[in-house]
């Protein structure tokens, strides 16, 4: 009997509780609100979580010395209810792993310099956006997933920076990285005719295009150009004075038969010529995107551009060290949030809780933003995530320090509240502009050669960035509602009084 | 409280504290990490799986040393540290299992297979592992430094055009300069010393490090003038500038203490749990933490009353 007392007790106090929540306008922000923290829960959680069961089934079942324990599974995996918007053209799912970072991961990370001397000096950044796609070519070939490959350009400096995330033993990967871009055109000469009735294997056919005498070194550029009747993208080669000779005579020769651009040793394309071509201009036609036009041309300058490349630095980590760093970091920071939820419910009450509440909304968010976006984790970047949660905590202090001045001097709970927010708004807004002006320079977003273009210090600025602003939110925003819900009843009693 | 009016006390405890970090800079100079100063750094782990196959020569830390030493010297690397630590594994020979720190002049890829080929065929019975490879031509290494650098000065700059604007007035700009300057002084200079004593280097960790001390100290002192700002618009007319600073102090130095314990127990967590790769970063950040809570109120406000005192004299 006592139970259902105790129940509808509970029952009549929900109901009051949300009908008076209903006419009170907060209550639909934090509705709002809470829904956008839910849904972000959504795509932060891993996608399957494995709880060990085995303990807690002991832990149940040893007072009353039952056996069952044996017949318990000793995992129980839960997995997440996905999406993927993919298929249907937009780029949205929730199945997403949090990316690590080279440090976390292992892998090799080089910094080439591309030797700059030999090209004239407008093409030359053509000339290293050829030399970063045929790099990526050569990796992709090399099965690495996902390398990371960035140009940077500093005054007279030339620079391919690579990522190869998990990639510990670098040695093959460095020496065809190493090599410079090997352009040839080849003829097709089948060389058993009979196989030429079936359909010959692709190692075959290969090996039927025989190497002439037209490289790299004779055609002038390739570009992206849009062809007059069509509007399709083809490739435009330009060929020197040379090249167009030898360029004529080739395509006099295998008119009908198809045309090999090898890079490498590797096809890079095979069209088909139609016609002799005279004078030196040719294109390519096909179906392309435009998107495969460049990268097609790009690694065709790569062969009419060659340039020389030297390993200026690398940095090899092997995987155990960063996971045991993460797996410290991790419990470190948990450990530390757990005190500062402590202290902060210490010294503010249910005002601590509001803001307690907040940092685990904080924390909710900022997964789900380093899932979306992506930020990629790196042991820098969760520092920088840890000193943006002591800024998040910052923003509710300066709050709370305001409003418990207001409640000092008398003032109601709703007003103290009002006026305390309203107040430490313009010291929470400058102070953090001036780290976002500090993260600005340390991501170096526009990629200005003459400040640091480091993975790790951009990592660090990035995460305390997104923690900055998304502290904003839920220091400011969400920790104010919460109040004002908690307060609520002392409100509704002081206004009947 | 009358905080403004021992601020000669804090003057002089910040000067020997600096004087302490200048010394500390000038005597010791800095530990330059590999980014930095160039070279090549190799890490490696040695198991012993199997006692029977190792030699006698081959079973102390002094002796894989002077092995090590000799395929090096034959390879005609220069090795400038070695350092030596053990590891805990399951593995019987527990004793004999070490982690080795190579630094050493620039090499390269293979020069560094060759060496580790050399060092298998000499050391029978131990799994070698690499765990780590890092080497910079000296060409970036100085770069790198540059680029640092112009990073830290434009950081500077930034807050001191931004705290001048914000304010209105060059004063404030001034002194929330100067407590940051004094915050990463005292930071670089006391990681002069910690190098000396613990061998610790400034890496770009570290100088990440500093630039978010810049940022905290100056977020520390943003919120402090911003109280003595509002405290000029409503009570100018009643108290003098004195009284008014040390109001202002009063009244938001709880929220600065709070604030920077929250930091600093998330920092000391990761001091103490977080592993040996964020040590020092966390270390550094802890004494960032602290510098730039103690700047705020005792340096940046004192130096920007008696700027003010100046113009009124």
């Amino acid at each position: 009997m006592s139970i259902m007392k105790g129940w509808r007790r509970l029952v009549s106090w929900l109901k009051f509780k949300l009908s008076y929540s209903l006419r009170h306008p907060v209550f639909n922000k934090f509705v709002v609100s809470t829904f956008f923290i839910i849904l972000a829960t959504w795509f932060a959680l891993p996608n399957t979580l494995t709880i060990p069961v085995q303990a807690v089934g002991k832990a149940l079942t040893s007072p009353f010395s039952l056996e069952v324990t044996n017949q318990l599974p000793t995992k129980l995996t839960l997995y997440k209810v996905t999406f993927d918007l993919n298929s249907y053209g937009i780029p949205l799912t929730n199945n997403l792993e949090l990316k690590k970072g080279l440090d976390i991961v292992g892998g090799t990370q080089v910094t080439l310099a591309a030797d700059m001397t030999s090209i004239p000096e407008d093409q030359r950044v053509t000339a290293l956006e050829s030399a970063k796609e045929i790099l990526r070519r050569r990796i992709d070939l090399f099965g690495i997933a996902e390398p990371q490959l960035r140009t940077v350009v500093w005054q007279d400096q030339y620079r391919i920076l690579i990522e190869l995330p998990g990639l510990d033993q670098p040695e093959a990967a460095l020496q065809l990285i190493g090599q410079t871009a090997q352009l040839q055109f080849r003829e097709y000469r089948p060389q058993a005719e009979e196989n030429n009735e079936a359909t010959p294997s692709a190692l075959a056919i290969l090996s039927d295009f025989q190497p002439t005498d037209l490289t790299g070194e004779l055609l002038q550029r390739a570009d992206v150009q849009f062809d007059q009747t069509t509007g399709q993208p083809v490739v435009a080669l330009q060929f020197s004075t040379e090249g167009a000779e030898k360029f004529a005579d080739l395509t006099a020769n295998n008119i009908g038969q198809p045309l090999g651009i090898f890079l490498d040793d590797m096809p890079l394309t095979l069209p088909v010529v139609n016609e002799a071509i005279y004078g030196g201009q040719a294109s390519i036609q096909g179906d392309f995107q435009i998107e495969e036009a460049k990268t097609l041309a790009a690694q065709l300058n790569a062969g009419a551009l060659p340039v020389s490349i030297k390993v200026l630095q690398q940095n090899t980590i092997g995987p155990s060290l960063g996971q045991e760093s993460l797996d410290l970091s991790l419990r470190a920071g948990i450990i530390g949030l757990a005190l500062v939820a402590i202290f902060m419910i210490t010294i503010y009450g249910w005002m601590g809780v509001a803001a307690v509440i907040g940092l685990i909304a904080y924390g909710i968010l900022t997964i789900t933003i380093y899932k979306l976006l992506p930020v990629t984790v790196t042991l820098p970047g969760i520092a920088g995530l840890m000193l943006s949660i002591g800024m998040a905590v910052d923003a509710n202090i300066l709050s709370f320090e305001r409003i418990k001045d207001e409640l000092r001097h008398g003032q109601n709970k709703s007003i103290a509240l009002k006026r305390g927010y309203e107040q430490s708004w313009t010291a929470i807004k400058d102070a953090n502009l001036a780290t976002l002006a500090i993260c600005f320079i340390l991501f170096n977003p526009l990629n200005w050669g003459w400040l640091n273009t480091s993975g790790p210090i951009r990592g660090f600025a990035l995460t305390l960035a997104v923690g900055v602003i998304l502290s904003l939110f839920t220091g400011v925003f969400y920790s104010r509602i919460l109040l004002q819900l908690f307060w609520q009843k002392t409100q509704a009693a002081s206004k009947s009084k | 409280m009358n905080w403004l009016g021992k601020r000669y006390l804090y003057y002089l405890f910040s000067l020997l504290i600096i004087s302490f970090s200048l010394l500390g800079i000038i005597l010791n100079g800095f530990k330059l990490s590999l980014e930095f100063s160039g070279g090549s750094e190799l890490e490696l782990e040695m198991v012993l799986l199997d006692l029977a196959q190792a030699e006698d020569e081959s079973l102390n830390a002094e002796q894989i040393d002077g092995t090590i030493r000799d395929i090096l010297s034959q390879q005609e690397i220069e090795i400038l540290q070695s350092e030596a630590t053990n590891i805990n594994t399951d593995n019987a020979n527990a004793s004999t299992n070490t982690k080795w720190r190579l630094s050493l002049s620039e090499i390269t890829e293979e020069q560094k297979n060759q060496f580790l080929a050399s060092l298998r065929e000499k050391l029978l019975g131990y799994e070698i592992s690499e765990i780590r490879f890092q080497s910079v031509g000296p060409a970036l290494s100085q770069e790198i430094l540059q680029k640092t650098l112009i990073a830290g000065l434009l950081g500077v700059g930034i807050i001191l055009l931004y705290v001048w604007w914000q304010f209105k007035n060059w004063r404030f700009g001034i002194a929330a300069t100067s407590a940051m300057l004094h915050d990463a002084v005292i930071l670089a200079g006391l990681f002069t010393w910690f190098g000396r004593w613990f061998g610790t280097q400034v890496d770009l960790l570290f100088v990440t490090a500093l630039l978010t001390t810049l940022s905290f100290s100056v977020h520390d002192t943003i919120v402090m003038f911003d109280r003595v700002r509002e405290l000029q618009h409503t009570q100018a007319r009643y108290i003098n500038l004195k009284d008014l600073i040390n109001t202002a102090v009063t009244q938001t130095i709880i929220r600065s203490i709070n604030n920077s314990l929250t930091i600093a127990f998330m920092l000391v967590a990761l001091i103490l749990l977080g592993g040996s790769s964020l040590l020092w970063f966390a270390v550094a950040l802890l004494v960032g933490t602290i510098c730039g809570t103690y700047s705020s109120p005792f340096i940046a406000v004192s130096v920007y009353y008696d700027l003010e005192q100046r113009k009124n004299r």
